[in-house]
């Protein structure tokens, strides 16, 4: 019963288009499925908050019944729930607009035109891979959480759906008649792809080796040491054997405990690292990103297969970026950055993304997309630095702490310990702020002005005029009279700084965002 | 000064006029330096009274509390609440100041707004890039019959444009302006829409 319907409905599109596009429709039986698990999922992968409960438990002895039991209850609830959701779920889709009708009690309706789709997400998680189904998530613009989640459908049609989403101009222009139109973009989907880059299993490992933040395992990892009871286990008996052959094994020494306990932590490290490779690999091998008209089309993904789409003219700002690690292996992770509150996948914040780039890579990806820039997009080789003004308004802040301790040691008598921790502090973060002073610069080009910044690692952002929303030109009496300013300028993905500035260069940039912007009218978001 | 007061000034016997040179791009005022208008007169004084009240509150009530409350001998304390009441009056001072710095002005192809008073912030919002314009009036706002302007461009949750203390006849005027100038500009949109696409290559 379950398997036949969403083939029927695919039949349905092939053969009588016209009633199949205007009709109400209902999702596959097997959403319930995708609903179970990915409200499962979400509590599982949020649910090492949970750890210190179930440790809690498990150590008061409740008995494993009562978890099988909660487990069983809780099984039941989400099915029934999706159940309810499944049979309220219509859609219906025509030449101008997608509508979406569901709730039990109090009914919504989503009317969605079109055009105003920013982006569609294509998924197939594992359950679904055996019986070619996928999701398709469409977002618009403003829309703060998925707008509408169509589970379930047949993955050819859900394919062909795409497309008659995402290319609403073309298709009004050549389907003339009814009759052909879904056949005719089946026929696009297949012909008029255009290969950007593709990303091997190589360069996808290097990715998560760079890219990981050791910030997420430590807030992850926080709260869980929090709940162990350290002195209980120093005298486990394994703890304590451990604890007695490194004494042995290192025969006391001082700098072999240290040499161990560094290794240790590298070791730790190359775990964590590993960790990361394998979350990058899951999730984007084989990454291939295309060109599919004015769309660009990521897809990848090993248990869950996933395929963005987004249309190349909401691209705002190109962001490069080069954490420290990758800059030991020369490569950037490029960051194609949307209207914000719009980014490819929502949920995670995250933009639009090409893993791993080589610097010579860079040309010949932007070549395919001439609408980004008329001229060559290349990483800049050097960039004018600020005005040293900035580092001199700020090099002073960490030692203020400094001196009030060094005040109070000489009135007050405290540890001279805590005056000489406060002095090594302060050096380190003006040393930090004079790193953090170098990288900041900018490179005037004709259509666009590059941003560097960045303190361990570097970034580079390239900001189009033509994408400039606002300007805004800030100065104080001081900077007047060194006639420097401190420029903002407003994007649609947020807002992009150049501090200590010298004023013409302001100047010239304001000229050129509002000559470029005020006078034409031209779709940018 | 205004445009009437600029003509006035023209000596009008002389016949021939010389112009001077042409002003190269370099010799154009600069964003910073724009000549802009004030707000309403009755802002900088509403802003006036109501910071009065609130850090007179706020002094008062600190005062207050070490007058009463705090363990201090009477000496320290004589010294402390002039400071306090002191700081109180600086602080309604400054905001009255830079209520006093608002500008803005209406331009051919942008709107621009001026305030600050230590950071004297300039923005320049394109007509083009305008995505909504809200007006709204606080209940003491509306004693003096002031309006502030709102305009969003998209993206961005908050305003790009904030500007308090106008007139209600000139701020509902502004709003049927800056409307008026945006949807001139989307009309253009259909013509030149496809012509910014990337050439297909099928």
């Amino acid at each position: 019963m379950t398997d036949d319907q969403p083939s029927s409905a695919h039949e349905q599109a092939n053969i009588k288009p016209t009633p199949s596009l205007t009709d109400w429709k209902a999702l596959s039986p097997w959403s319930i499925l995708s609903f179970v698990f990915g409200s499962l999922k979400n509590i599982l992968s949020n649910g090492y908050a949970l750890i210190p409960i179930f440790y809690a438990g498990w150590s008061n002895d409740v008995s494993i019944v009562w978890v099988i039991d909660g487990f069983i209850v809780l099984l039941i609830l989400l099915t029934s729930f999706a159940f309810i959701q499944w049979r309220k779920f219509r859609y219906r889709i025509s030449t101008e607009q997608l509508d979406v009708k569901r709730g039990l009690f109090f009914t919504k309706k989503d009317e969605i035109p079109l055009n105003r789709i920013q982006n569609i997400r294509f998924e197939q998680p594992f359950y679904f891979k055996p019986l070619k189904l996928a999701v398709l998530v469409i977002e618009t613009a403003g829309s703060s959480k998925d707008e509408a989640k169509l589970t379930a459908l047949d993955a050819q049609h859900a394919q062909i759906l795409k497309q008659h989403l995402l290319q609403l101009n073309n298709v009004s222009e050549t389907a003339t008649s009814k009759d052909d139109e879904t056949s005719k973009i089946a026929m696009k989907a297949t012909t008029s792809d255009q290969p950007i880059i593709k990303r091997s299993l190589k360069e996808l490992i290097i990715f998560g080796f760079y890219q990981n933040n050791f910030i997420w395992f430590a807030i992850i990892a926080g709260p869980v040491a929090g709940q162990i009871e350290w002195e209980k286990v120093a005298q486990s008996p394994l703890i304590k054997a451990s604890i007695e052959w490194v004494n042995q094994a290192t025969h006391d020494s001082f700098m072999l405990q240290l040499i161990m306990i560094s290794s240790l932590f590298i070791m730790g490290y190359l775990l964590f690292s590993a960790i990361s490779v394998l979350a990058s690999v899951l999730k984007y091998h084989p990454y291939s990103l295309d060109k599919h008209q004015q769309t660009l089309q990521r897809s990848g993904g090993v248990i869950a297969h996933q395929q963005d789409a987004l249309a190349i003219k909401r691209i705002q700002v190109i962001h490069f970026q080069q954490p420290l690690l990758a800059r030991f292996v020369n490569r950037w992770t490029l960051f194609l950055k949307q209207v914000k509150g719009n980014e490819v996948e929502e949920r995670t914040k995250q933009h639009m993304l090409i893993p791993s780039i080589k610097n010579t890579e860079i040309e010949s990806i932007f070549s395919i997309l001439p609408s980004l820039s008329p001229s060559v997009i290349t990483l800049p080789t050097d960039y004018t630095g600020i005005n040293i003004a900035w580092l001199y308004k700020r090099i002073w802040l960490p030692f203020i702490p400094f001196s009030i301790l060094l005040g109070l040691f000489f009135t007050l008598d405290i540890d001279i310990k805590l005056v000489e921790f406060a002095f090594v502090a302060a050096i380190l973060a003006s040393l930090l702020l004079y790193i953090r002073y170098k990288r900041w610069g900018y490179v005037l080009e004709q259509d666009a002005v590059w941003q560097h910044s960045g303190l361990l690692g570097r970034d580079w952002k390239r900001i189009p005029f033509e994408k400039i929303q606002h300007v805004k030109v800030t100065q104080t009496a001081r900077q007047k009279s060194q006639q420097l300013a401190y420029l903002e300028l407003g994007l649609a993905s947020g807002a992009i700084i150049l501090p200590y500035i010298p004023i013409e260069v302001a100047n010239t940039l304001i000229a050129r965002s509002l000559n470029t912007v005020s006078t034409q009218y031209k779709q940018w978001i | 000064m205004t445009n009437s007061d600029i003509h006035s000034q023209m000596p009008p016997t002389l016949t021939g006029y010389d112009h001077g040179d042409l002003l190269p791009p370099t010799q154009l005022t600069p964003l910073q330096d724009l000549v802009l208008n004030k707000v309403d007169d009755n802002y900088p004084k509403l802003q006036l009274y109501t910071s009065g009240v609130l850090f007179g509150a706020i002094a008062t009530v600190t005062c207050l509390f070490i007058i009463l409350a705090s363990p201090l001998d009477l000496i320290s304390k004589i010294i402390i609440l002039p400071i306090i009441v002191a700081i109180g009056a600086f602080a309604t001072r400054l905001t009255y100041l830079k209520a006093l710095t608002v500008c803005y002005g209406v331009f051919k192809d942008e709107f621009i707004m001026r305030q600050g008073l230590f950071w004297v912030s300039t923005t320049a919002l394109p007509y083009t890039r305008l995505q909504h314009v809200n007006l709204s009036q606080g209940p003491l706002e509306r004693k003096y019959q002031l309006i502030t302007l709102k305009c969003f461009s998209a993206g961005s949750g908050e305003a790009e444009i904030n500007l308090p203390g106008l007139p209600a006849e000139v701020a509902e005027h502004l709003r049927q302006h800056l409307l008026h100038q945006a949807a001139q500009n989307q009309q253009i949109e259909q013509q030149v829409l496809n012509t910014d696409l990337d050439p297909q290559h099928d």
